[in-house]
């Protein structure tokens, strides 16, 4: 099977719950669309609630695929924060929160910590450096972990390693210049990653 | 506040956010090679200037900011 078919079966089975910070984004807007309607996740548009609703007609989108969070319902963000200040080791008071939540990107991190959404997907009107300061402030990094990383996955024609045709490379988007323990960090955390979306294992067949 | 009283609020704030004695730093303490550390820590020390001082500190500008005077400067600015 090939690699995204695996990913899109995976997904099916437990679709999770996306926030779309950048919804107004045509691109954003027209992926959270199609992996909903698919079945592949619930998405759940964050931002100007008049402005999203304009944008989901004159695009065409039915509105029943998203599920909406309007940044200025004061009711819902109130309880968020509730609920975020309630957890241990949080990092920002309410007040702070109240000013980073006006930012859909910040709003849709509180939802994520608090469980009212599995992930967060931004990085196209945001820089990728934005998005991942913002959730080392909002979330934090995952007990265990010492450094934020990425891995790449590849699927090269010709290759064959343990895995096939497919190669993970870990970090080529994040750390430059790792010392010594955090290229340890970073490979610790590919290897979660792939097991954790791939079911590759170290253990022999 | 007054500029002597901000600079010794941010002080604390670095001292206490890279885990470094207040004694070893000064305005001019150079934040990327003087203190090291990953981003996680300058989350930190905006979180707890955000917090404790009522401002937005965009994370950018902060990480932008070269020696602890400069982060002293933008805080003020934002006052």
């Amino acid at each position: 099977m090939q690699l995204l078919d695996q990913i899109y079966k995976k997904a099916k089975l437990k679709p999770q719950k996306v926030a779309f910070p950048e919804a107004e984004n045509e691109k954003m807007m027209q992926a959270a669309y199609e992996s909903g309607k698919e079945g592949y996740i619930v998405p759940i548009l964050v931002g100007n609630r008049e402005s999203l609703e304009m944008l989901l007609e004159q695009r065409g989108y039915e509105p029943d695929v998203f599920r909406m969070v309007d940044v200025q319902d004061s009711t819902y963000r109130d309880r968020l924060i509730e609920a975020y200040v309630a957890r241990e080791n949080t990092s920002l008071k309410e007040k702070a929160l109240v000013r980073r939540m006006q930012d859909p990107l910040y709003f849709a991190m509180v939802m994520q910590a608090v469980d009212e959404a599995d992930v967060t997907f931004a990085g196209i009107d945001n820089t990728t450096g934005d998005v991942l300061m913002a959730a080392q402030m909002i979330i934090g990094l995952k007990p265990g972990i010492g450094i934020v990383s990425s891995i790449g996955l590849c699927d090269i024609p010709g290759f064959e390693g343990s895995e096939g045709s497919l190669l993970a490379i870990g970090d080529s988007a994040v750390c430059t210049n790792p010392t010594a323990e955090q290229l340890a960090s970073i490979a610790i955390s590919a290897c979660d990653t792939v097991r954790a979306l791939l079911g590759w294992s170290q253990d022999a067949p | 506040m007054e500029k002597q009283e901000l600079d010794q609020k941010v002080l604390g704030f670095v001292s206490s956010a890279y885990k470094k004695p207040l004694e070893e730093l000064s305005l001019e303490t150079n934040i990327k090679k003087d203190l090291g550390g990953t981003s996680l820590f300058m989350v930190g020390l905006v979180s707890l200037i955000e917090n404790e001082l009522d401002v937005l500190l965009p994370l950018p500008t902060a990480a932008g900011c070269k020696t602890i005077g400069d982060l002293v400067d933008a805080v003020a600015r934002l006052m």
